[in-house]
This record gives C-alpha cells, structure tokens and sequence, in this order.
C-alpha cells in the first residue's frame, strides 16, 4: 500500500513537474516569437542596406548557398514525389488521368511543394545560418562590425533573411514543376498514362488560386525561417555551448511555424 | 577628440579621460579585465552605468542605436585578435569597412593593399596567399597586422589600439610603430590612445599624455621618457 502511495505520488510530481514545464515551454516559445517578429520588424526597416554592393555580396553568397546548392537535391526529392503520388493514385483509381492530375496539383501544388521545401530549407540552410550567426557572436565579430561603424543588421542580417526569403519562393516553384511534370514523364514511361492527357488533367485543375496560394505559403515560409534562424543565430551570448542549443531551437520554432502557417492558409484558402 | 566624463563602469568609478583632438595618449590600465572594459566602452559595446563618452563631440551613449553606429565610419579600433570576421578573407577583411562606407571598387582596392602590405615585407607568392586566405589560422602578428591595415584604409579621425605591441615579434612591432607614426603625420587632426595594460610594450610611440589606473580611477601624467 506504501508502496502504491509513494508510487501515486511520484507520479503526481512527474506530472506536475511536466506541466509546468509545458506551461514554461510555451511561454518561452510566445517569447521567442516575439523576438523573432521585433526583429523582422527591424529588418524590414532597413531594406534599403540592399544598395550597398557589400551587403549585396553576403545577399549573393546566401542564395548561392541556400538556393543554387540545393538545385540537385531538391530537384531528385521533388521528381521521386511526383513518381510517388502518380504510382499511389492509380494504384487506388486507376488509369484515370484526370483524377491522377488534380491529385498531383493539390498535394504538390498546395501542400507539399511549400512545406517540403521549407523543411529542406530549414535541414540545410536555418541550421547554417543560426550556427554561423552564433559563432560570430561568441567570437565578438558582431561587435567588431560595430566598432567599424557597420550595422550589423544591415550588413548579417537583411541580405540573410531576404535571401533566404527569396530562396524558398524560387525553389518551391522549380520543386512544383520538376514534382509535376517529372512524375508526368516518367509515370507515363512507366504506367499506362499518356503524358498529354494527364497534361490536360492538370491544366483544368490548376488555376489561380491554387497558385497564389502556394506562392503565398512559399513567400510567408521563407520569412519565418529566415528571420527565426536569425534570431535564435543572434540570440547566443558568449559561449560555444550556446551554438549547438540555439540551432536547435532555431529548428524546431521554424518547423512549428511553418506548420501552424500551413495550416491557417490552408483553413483560410480552402473552406 | 575623446571625452570620458564620471563614468562608472565595470569596477571603475568617476573615470575623466580627456584627449583633445590631434594629440596621442596612452590609456594604462592595472589589469587585461580593465583595459577590455575600457575598450568596450571606446568602441561603444558596453554602456556605462553612469557618465558620458564622447567621439569627436558625439555622446555615443545617448544616440540611437544607428547614429551611433555612424560616429564609428570615422573611428578605427585596431583589436588585439585583430577583429576580424571569420567568414571573409584577408583582403576582404582589409578592405571591409573602406568597401562598405566608400564603395571602393575591389580591382583597384585589391592592388592598394598589396602595395601598403609590402611595406611589411609580406611580398610575392607568400602575399597572395596571405591575402587569400580565411583569417582562421593565422598567427598573431599577422592578425593584428589585418586589423591595423584594415584601419589605415579607413583613415580615421580616432585611432584606438588595444596592446597593439604585445605577442607580436619586435620587427613586426616596429613597421607597425612606424607606420603608425606616418599615419599620424599624414593627418595631424587624428586622435589616437593606446591601451594597455603594459606601459613598458607601449614605448614605440612618443604620447602627449599618460593616463594610469589608479584603484577606480585614471590619474594623467606624462609619458615615460
């Protein structure tokens, strides 16, 4: 019987502990959120550091890294997708290309092109760019670039979230085309779908709508990772240790955003 | 022109320091933990608890966040680790802060920091490497030599040197004293305090004033002959 109690009770701490520490989790995370959008804010406001051909530099060399790198990837992951959701649908209907092409533009179209690359995006580049945030706050560079009357949020971060930004958007848009007409092509290779009449399938299913949506999501993804990447980059004070933690809190807040954001869009755009 | 005035800082307490404009000073301080606290109060990164810090008649303390920024177009801090930033190489570390406040064009800006660092007798196929390589691993004196040339190209109104004499080879200190000392004749308006916490590393340089650490306070005086 002592024994039960001392068990209850363990597990009533265990429990108590737990919430608070959820009610602690969600607290903290409103308040990174905040940050985050204070700093978007501010960002927002210095949009015109662009002019300087430097800033544009370090613009440059994050889309070379964010976008141009992840071309080959992102283009094998979105074609195998596309193959994917082709085989699947006509394993469950059929050879019926109308239905296979409307199911190809709502999923790629509206769902998985922005997600899935917003989440490659935060794999490869939000992790980059809140480590190397970091390590130059723990090496004190932030504050040498002051000293040399550069600001930092001119100089770090504007050409960091805009690129970033600018990234997503693209690559969502090459992600949809390549998910599209690569599993077009090959599933007309490899299964009894004629590629023009599955063409067709998709023309009268895609309309405007469904592009503004994606381009939207796509748009609002690219600022949340970025800026949150940021943040949670400048967020370190002065110890290596720091690194690693902000990375993966920059991770994870993206990740949940992006997610909450799909879903409001979703909800909003489609009932 | 450098005006600290009842500043209380970081175990500092009423601290007056007063450089007028043209003229050279050493800044002795008894430890590395205060001369770090007093040159992150120079470079305008650790607010004081009390006081004003003047640059050039800019109370760099009082001005936004932007403006104050701006006031350091025309200060140029040589750090002790050079300042630089990790991600660039050396000439774009060099020329960062020129490129970015003038809009250098880097062909022609590439061949003038060649030309200042032979000076150093950094010169044919070891120059280009050292231009083109990522500050990571670079000794000390070379360091420290970036972040000296970095400054020159700015050709600031205030120079600030952290221990600019300590860890460095004595031929490298010497091309830096001299360069230094050109510098400031080539624009008799320029500022510049050394800050240390070794009087005796500072002796290159002829200052017109001294100020030493006494407890929480600075005394000036003169330089030692």
């Amino acid at each position: 019987m002592e024994y039960l109690r001392r068990g209850y009770a363990k597990i009533h701490i265990v429990m108590h502990i737990d919430i608070s520490r959820i009610g602690g989790d969600i607290l903290k995370s409103l308040d990174h959120t905040k940050g985050a959008f204070a700093l978007f804010t501010a960002a927002s406001k210095n949009l015109h550091a662009l002019k300087n051909p430097l800033t544009r530099m370090v613009f440059y060399r994050q889309v070379y890294f964010t976008g141009v790198e992840a071309l080959s990837k992102i283009a094998i992951i979105a074609a195998l997708i596309g193959i994917v959701i082709i085989t699947q649908v006509t394993s469950l209907v059929g050879a019926n290309a109308l239905l296979t092409g409307k199911i190809l533009v709502w999923t790629v179209g509206r769902e998985l092109g922005p997600l899935l690359v917003a989440i490659i995006i935060i794999a490869r580049s939000s992790t980059a760019v809140a480590s190397e945030l970091g390590a130059m706050k723990v090496n004190r560079e932030v504050d040498y670039l002051m000293g040399m009357g550069i600001d930092p949020m001119q100089y770090l971060i504007v050409p960091r979230i805009v690129g970033l930004t600018a990234c997503v958007f693209i690559l969502t848009f090459y992600f949809q085309i390549i998910a599209i007409f690569g599993g077009l092509a090959l599933s007309s290779l490899l299964i009894d779908l004629p590629f023009l009449q599955q063409l067709r399938g998709i023309m009268a299913t895609l309309g405007l709508h469904e592009i503004i949506v994606s381009l939207v999501k796509s748009f609002l993804f690219g600022l949340v990772v970025s800026t949150v990447s940021c943040y949670h980059g400048l967020r370190v004070r002065s110890s290596i240790t720091e690194i690693p933690q902000a990375t993966t809190v920059a991770v994870m807040q993206s990740l949940f955003l992006v997610f909450i954001l799909n879903g409001i869009i979703t909800v909003l755009s489609f009932i | 022109m450098i005006r600290i005035e009842n500043v209380d800082i970081g175990g500092f307490a009423g601290i007056n320091i007063d450089v007028p404009a043209g003229a050279t000073a050493k800044i002795i301080t008894d430890s590395d933990f205060g001369k770090a606290v007093l040159l992150d109060l120079l470079a305008g990164i650790r607010r004081p608890d009390r006081g004003n810090v003047a640059l050039m008649g800019n109370d760099i303390y009082s001005l936004s966040g932007a403006d104050a920024i701006g006031v350091y177009k025309n200060v140029g801090v040589v750090w002790h680790g050079g300042g630089i930033i990790s991600n660039l190489k050396v000439w774009e570390n060099i020329l960062l802060p020129a490129m970015y406040h003038t809009g250098y064009a880097p062909e022609n800006a590439e061949d003038a920091v060649r030309d200042v660092l032979r000076r150093f007798n950094i010169e044919g196929d070891g120059l280009e490497r050292f231009l083109h390589s990522l500050p990571g691993k670079l000794p000390m004196h070379e360091r420290l030599l970036v972040g000296f040339v970095r400054v020159m190209f700015m050709n600031p109104d205030i120079m600030i040197f952290d221990s600019i004499f300590e860890g460095i080879n004595p031929e490298s200190a010497d091309a830096l004293a001299r360069t230094a000392v050109e510098m400031r004749r080539g624009k008799p308006s320029m500022t510049m305090a050394l800050v240390s916490s070794d009087e005796h590393s500072l002796l290159r340089i002829k200052a017109d004033m001294v100020f030493r650490q006494k407890g929480a306070l600075f005394e000036a005086g003169k330089d030692m002959p």
